[in-house]
């Protein structure tokens, strides 16, 4: 009766097919990772060039024109002539603050869609299975 | 010295904290001629231009000039808050704060 030598094969399958299952998910989990520090280097040099491109925001009357970057550059503010004149200095202050303030929300929100639509898909794939392997 | 876990969770939670005021403060620049002041807040957006009393005696270009002077000084007090911060924070994780 050769049971026990049976037992003893089946476990050693068994044992030697973890293991490949394991070194096949190692490797994997490596291809992974490499790809990933890859794409994110990619992600971290299209930041850099989307941070320094101008965006140009011009106010609803035409007066206030704002050239700026998404990393706080302010290229050109050019304000219509004799605005100096039309306004008190507080009324003043107020527009160029609002201008400049909405200038800024308009680059960064510019700038954050186009990093996203960068953003390859193995790197959003990673960022998903690291949130359902509870890691994140 | 690595830090023990206790002491590392402290350190970020004291670090949360300082992030959270700096963001929570506002940074304030001013132009050389004293034509404007340039608040930003604790992210760097503009929150409040101030232009002297005396700005409707000068020309757009000038008194761009002095606000993009005051928005700088003010970017760059703010940059400096960070810088400060990242420091302190090296101290903290290195352990030598006696904080």
């Amino acid at each position: 009766m050769d049971e026990p030598e049976d037992l003893m094969r089946a476990t050693t399958e068994m044992a030697d097919e973890y293991q490949r299952i394991a070194r096949e998910e190692a490797a994997e989990w490596e291809r992974i990772s490499r790809e990933t520090a890859e794409a994110m280097e990619q992600v971290a040099e299209s930041a850099q060039r989307l941070a320094e491109q101008e965006v140009t925001w011009k106010s609803e009357d035409g007066r206030i024109t704002v050239r700026l970057t998404a990393g706080g550059a302010i290229n050109a503010l050019d304000l219509a002539p004799a605005m100096p004149q039309r306004y008190d200095s507080a009324g003043l202050g107020k527009r160029i603050a609002e201008a400049l303030r909405a200038a800024q929300l308009k680059a960064r929100k510019e700038f954050n869609e186009a990093l996203e639509a960068s953003i390859p898909e193995r790197v959003k794939e990673t960022e998903r299975l690291i949130r359902e392997s509870g890691h994140d | 010295m690595a830090l023990t876990p206790d002491a590392a969770g402290a350190v970020i939670g004291e670090l949360n904290r300082r992030i959270e005021a700096l963001r929570a403060g506002r940074y304030e620049g001013r132009d050389q001629a004293g034509l404007a002041t340039v608040k930003v807040d604790g992210d760097g957006l503009v929150c409040e231009v101030k232009l002297s009393q005396s700005i409707s005696r000068y020309r757009s270009d000038a008194v761009s000039k002095a606000v993009r002077e005051a928005l700088l000084a003010a970017q760059t007090s703010l940059t400096q808050a960070y810088e400060s911060l990242a420091a302190e924070a090296e101290k903290l994780t290195a352990g030598d704060s006696d904080g």
